[in-house]
């Protein structure tokens, strides 16, 4: 592979231009992050597998915006990543060296054959520190930032507040699409309840602010006004379905104050933007997914596999898009495979069509919940309870992660379940039960697990 | 009516010993902006008063949640 990362000649055109500011006012410039690119290159030595540990430090998205300008293929980990997770991590893949928030760089154990247009891996559940990565090509990232860049039509103008992290596939694409303009990056830690917070959105000057139900929820009970900042233009939305009266509220609060709310939908499969709901829509479809981003196609699938064309009628959304991942990983031989999906999704997720072609979600199939906007894989909270060997089932909706054991203490299991994950522990309740609810053939019944957990105290 | 004690160990879902003054925001995984939203609408609730925004986001510590109580006549 001969064709050079496309993302490195970007950055470069940016120069002196401040790339990243953090809380602590220390400023990268895209020449900065190209130093740090040229740094990696000379301590690696070659094309080597990364895990990145991020957080929302200037140095750390500098770092991951070297790496991804780079010839190495990058696992972006959430730094508080339980030190147990991580080492699974570094059993399966194998990386040739971790590299921490402040840059400092770790030899891993290495020796992975890598895809050579293999770039970025992303965890399908960030917060879980799920060994099932998402993989994907450097052009792949590289198309999705330029249709997000070009619908809510970005500049160098742009200062994005971001206290998402990098590793989060939401977080990411932010960076990547204003990274790809020349814009600076401005992150934080603070929290939205936090007074950093709305100090940090006011004194620096933000444009924009992306933040998932959760945070427009507590907004909300803040007040509306305090996003009334002299500069604030841009609201984005994603990471699950904000209630349609909340959405509603917020049309209205930017209509009457000269702002711009855009709700939107994607999957970290998807590299992850899909859709967005251009603002002039918010008032009629509050809830609504919207339409395809620049690039994308999405058709709606039927139970026997035919296109869904009247509307109203609810099938899996089928993504076609050059930002599709060229698969999953589930262990480090896969990261010398190929493309295996020819840049078509199946999302797992149900919408329909109304008759102005705006997309609402109506349902999903798989095993996915939402935590507070973080992405949980439940399959990966009983693999937990299994090497924590409690008998025992996580099940839930969004914002609701249940876990029903047969023995053990529930308090210490959820306590070990937090040490273990980094999605919001308040998602997170455990009840004890005699006995989980089984066929005959010893077969768990997962549709009588929300009865067994009512009956439980 | 229940402890400032007893609604932080409830809405952070913790063990109630382990809430001291000196306990901060984000110092525990438990305390993270989704509990205490929990805990804004708990205080609320059990001493009957309406939080300003301004408090909400200056509660960092119980120390100061206890001090912003104070402001509406509540002694916790």
């Amino acid at each position: 592979m001969t064709t050079g990362n496309p993302w490195a000649a970007i950055l470069a055109g940016h120069g002196d231009a401040v790339a990243v500011r953090d809380d602590d006012g220390t400023a990268l410039s895209y020449a900065d992050v190209l130093a740090l690119k040229a740094r990696f290159d000379a301590t690696l030595g070659r094309r080597s597998l990364v895990f990145l540990r991020t957080a929302n430090s200037a140095v750390s998205v500098a770092a991951w915006l070297a790496l991804l300008a780079s010839y190495h293929a990058t696992l972006a980990i959430e730094h508080d990543l339980a030190p147990e997770r991580l080492a699974a991590l570094v059993d399966l893949y194998r990386p040739d060296a971790i590299i921490d928030p402040d840059g400092g760089i770790t030899f891993g154990p290495g020796g992975t054959t890598l895809h050579p247009d293999l770039s970025v891996l992303l965890s399908t559940s960030g917060s879980t520190g799920s060994p099932k990565l998402a993989r994907f090509t450097a052009a792949a990232l590289l198309a999705n930032a330029a249709a997000i860049a070009d619908y809510l039509g970005l500049t160098a103008n742009e200062r994005p507040f971001l206290a998402l992290p990098t590793s989060y596939s939401y977080g990411m694409s932010v960076i990547n699409s204003h990274a790809l303009v020349g814009a600076c990056i401005e992150v934080t830690t603070h929290g939205v309840m936090q007074a950093g917070f709305w100090d940090g959105l006011k004194n620096r000057a933000a444009t924009s602010l992306s933040g998932v139900p959760f945070h427009y929820d507590a907004i909300r009970r803040l007040g509306l006004d305090r996003l009334a900042t002299p500069t604030l233009i841009t609201l984005t939305q994603a990471g699950g379905k904000l209630p349609a009266p909340v959405a509603a509220k917020y049309a209205e609060w930017a209509a009457a104050n000269g702002r711009r709310f855009i709700t939107m939908y994607g999957q970290t499969e998807a590299g992850p933007r899909l859709t967005w709901l251009p603002p002039e829509y918010l008032a009629s479809h509050a809830g609504a997914i919207g339409v395809p981003i620049p690039g994308v196609t999405i058709d709606l699938i039927a139970a026997d596999g035919s296109v869904i064309t009247e509307p109203g009628v609810s099938g899996e959304m089928r993504c076609s898009s050059p930002a599709i991942m060229m698969g999953y990983a589930q262990g480090a031989a896969d990261l010398a495979r190929g493309d295996a999906l020819g840049g078509v999704l199946m999302t797992g997720d149900l919408a329909s069509r109304n008759e102005a072609d705006v997309l609402s979600i109506t349902g999903r199939a798989s095993r996915m919940i939402k935590l507070f906007g973080t992405r949980v894989n439940l399959d990966d909270i009983d693999a937990q309870l299994a090497r924590m060997d409690v008998p025992g089932v996580s099940f839930g909706q969004d914002d609701q992660l249940r876990v029903l054991v047969e023995a053990g203490d529930p308090e210490t299991v959820r306590t070990a379940l937090i040490a273990a994950f980094s999605f919001p522990p308040r998602g997170l309740m455990v009840k004890a039960v005699a006995s989980l609810p089984r066929a005959s053939s010893g077969k768990l019944l997962y549709g009588a697990l929300g009865q067994a957990w009512e009956a439980a105290t | 009516m229940k402890s400032l004690a007893e609604v932080f160990a409830e809405s952070l879902m913790i063990d109630a010993a382990s809430v001291v003054d000196s306990l901060a925001y984000q110092s525990i995984k438990e305390w993270d902006s989704v509990a205490h939203m929990v805990l804004v609408t708990a205080l609320e609730d059990n001493f009957d008063i309406m939080l300003d925004a301004d408090d909400i986001v200056a509660m960092s510590s119980v120390a100061k949640v206890r001090a912003i109580l104070a402001k509406y006549d509540i002694t916790a």
